[in-house]
């Protein structure tokens, strides 16, 4: 039973595409078939994430426009070998992206994969709105910040009026990622906490990610965190939501640097 | 909530001293709502006295479906209610010119709610409400916590500045008093 999941937030640089890199790796990694899907015609960043950008021929819009076959379009990650990855193209924009088109790549995809992750654009506009009109399920990416809590609020009004699902009469599933989180200043009030965020939001939490230097660091180096640094903080905590998504029920806590066996050994500080 | 079948709701000395919120306001602003105003009276005129956004057809559609879950508008004799079982999200705008509203679950930043009558949310009131919309002064704004961006009864209105900190974020009561908002804290 394959499952089509869509990554969004309403607003820009909040992480979307890490987390749907991390997410799909995380996934892929326990055995699971993934492609990652770029929606973002136009900016796309997914590819450099992956570190698959000098493997780009074809894309989401040869594939859509009926330019090329699917599997001429997906490029296999070369650490994980469950995982896909369908750029989206840099040379148009979102007009390119027909409804139809779009649905008919979507059903494809189901057929070969367990999950179908789509990573959404930014805005409110179409390529936003065509990533996530065949979704089964949503993960809200949020940083705990008035502008991104307020944005996410918008896209799941979105999520509950303007997918298929949601016309089809049924309830969306959504859930909310809470990114860039720093445990010591929302202890000091600097930030907002995550009762604050799930009180708006009101949606079931997936999980926290602690702002890392890991983070950056693997997309620097054309790799999802999941897979660059396995042990590190952000990498636990994103494992632990794709467990979560799996279904595997997994306590949700903020994952420190300094549990690191790595780190106990050798005595280093841990990364506050 | 005991205390209001009992007796009329308590007010706060802060309030009573806010409560001629009618002070004159920058004739910009007046202006501003007013100008809000007409254009939400114009566009529930324009459909029969009454457009929807998708939110509120898509609950229609679900109360006329068995399950009725999710929305329900409440029909009699009596003036119409309806109820939303669900939070109002940024963005979203339920307008009902017909009757009462009731939300059972926030009302986001940037959402808004247009009742014909009075308005309900068992929840945080943080977006815009319009009550009383086509001239009833009786109509009242009751919520569970009151942290609103507009507040506004048959073209009285306030914002969240004018209410006094001591009432926000608690259950409270809006309603006209004579030709003043008075915000009033339910416990």
């Amino acid at each position: 039973m394959s499952k089509v999941l869509v990554v969004t937030s309403g607003k820009g640089g909040v992480g979307k595409t890490t987390s749907t890199a991390a997410i799909g790796a995380a996934l892929a990694s326990c055995g699971e078939k993934v492609v990652v899907v770029d929606f973002d015609v136009g900016l796309r960043n997914l590819d450099l994430v992956m570190g698959a950008e000098r493997r780009v021929v074809f894309d989401l819009i040869s594939v859509v426009q009926g330019n090329a076959k699917l599997a001429q379009a997906l490029i296999r990650d070369k650490r994980v070998e469950n995982l896909s990855l369908l750029a989206a193209s840099q040379t148009r924009d979102k007009d390119a992206l027909t409804e139809e088109g779009v649905a008919r790549v979507i059903a494809e995809l189901r057929e070969k994969f367990d999950w179908v992750i789509c990573d959404s654009p930014a805005g409110i506009e179409r390529g936003a709105t065509l990533a996530m009109r065949h979704a089964d399920l949503a993960v809200v990416v949020t940083n705990p910040e008035v502008s991104s809590v307020r944005d996410s609020d918008r896209i799941i009004g979105l999520l509950d009026s303007k997918t298929e699902k949601a016309e089809r009469g049924e309830r969306m599933e959504k859930h909310l990622l809470l990114t860039r989180f720093d445990p010591i200043r929302a202890a000091r009030g600097d930030m907002l906490s995550k009762e604050d965020v799930l009180e708006i939001l009101s949606i079931p939490l997936l999980g926290i990610i602690p702002e890392s230097q890991e983070v950056l660091r693997a997309s620097n180096m054309g790799a999802p965190v999941t897979l660059n640094s396995p042990m590190s903080a952000p990498a636990r905590a994103y494992m632990d939501a794709a467990r979560r998504l799996k279904g595997e029920s997994v306590e949700i806590a903020v994952p420190t640097e300094r549990k690191t066996l790595l780190n106990k050994l050798f005595g280093r500080r841990a990364a506050a | 909530m005991k205390r209001i079948q009992s007796s009329p709701p308590r007010r706060s000395p802060v309030n009573r001293r806010l409560a001629p919120t009618r002070r004159p306001l920058a004739d910009v602003r007046k202006a501003e709502v007013a100008a809000l105003f007409a254009e939400l009276w114009e566009q529930s005129l324009k459909s029969d006295g009454l457009r929807r956004v998708e939110s509120l057809r898509r609950a229609e559609a679900l109360a006329s479906k068995a399950g009725a879950e999710e929305a329900t508008v409440a029909a009699g004799d009596v003036a119409p209610c309806l109820f939303i079982d669900r939070p109002v999200r940024s963005g979203q705008s339920i307008r009902f010119p017909e009757g009462s509203v009731t939300i059972f679950g926030s009302v986001s930043s940037g959402a808004e709610i247009v009742a014909g009558g009075s308005i309900h949310v068992y929840g945080a009131l943080r977006g815009r409400a319009f009550a009383g919309f086509g001239g009833d002064s009786g109509a009242r704004i009751i919520c569970s916590s009151l942290d609103p961006e507009l507040l506004v009864i048959n073209g009285l209105y306030t914002t969240a500045d004018e209410i006094a900190a001591s009432l926000r974020n608690k259950p409270a009561q809006v309603r006209v008093d004579g030709q003043a908002m008075s915000v009033t804290a339910l416990d």
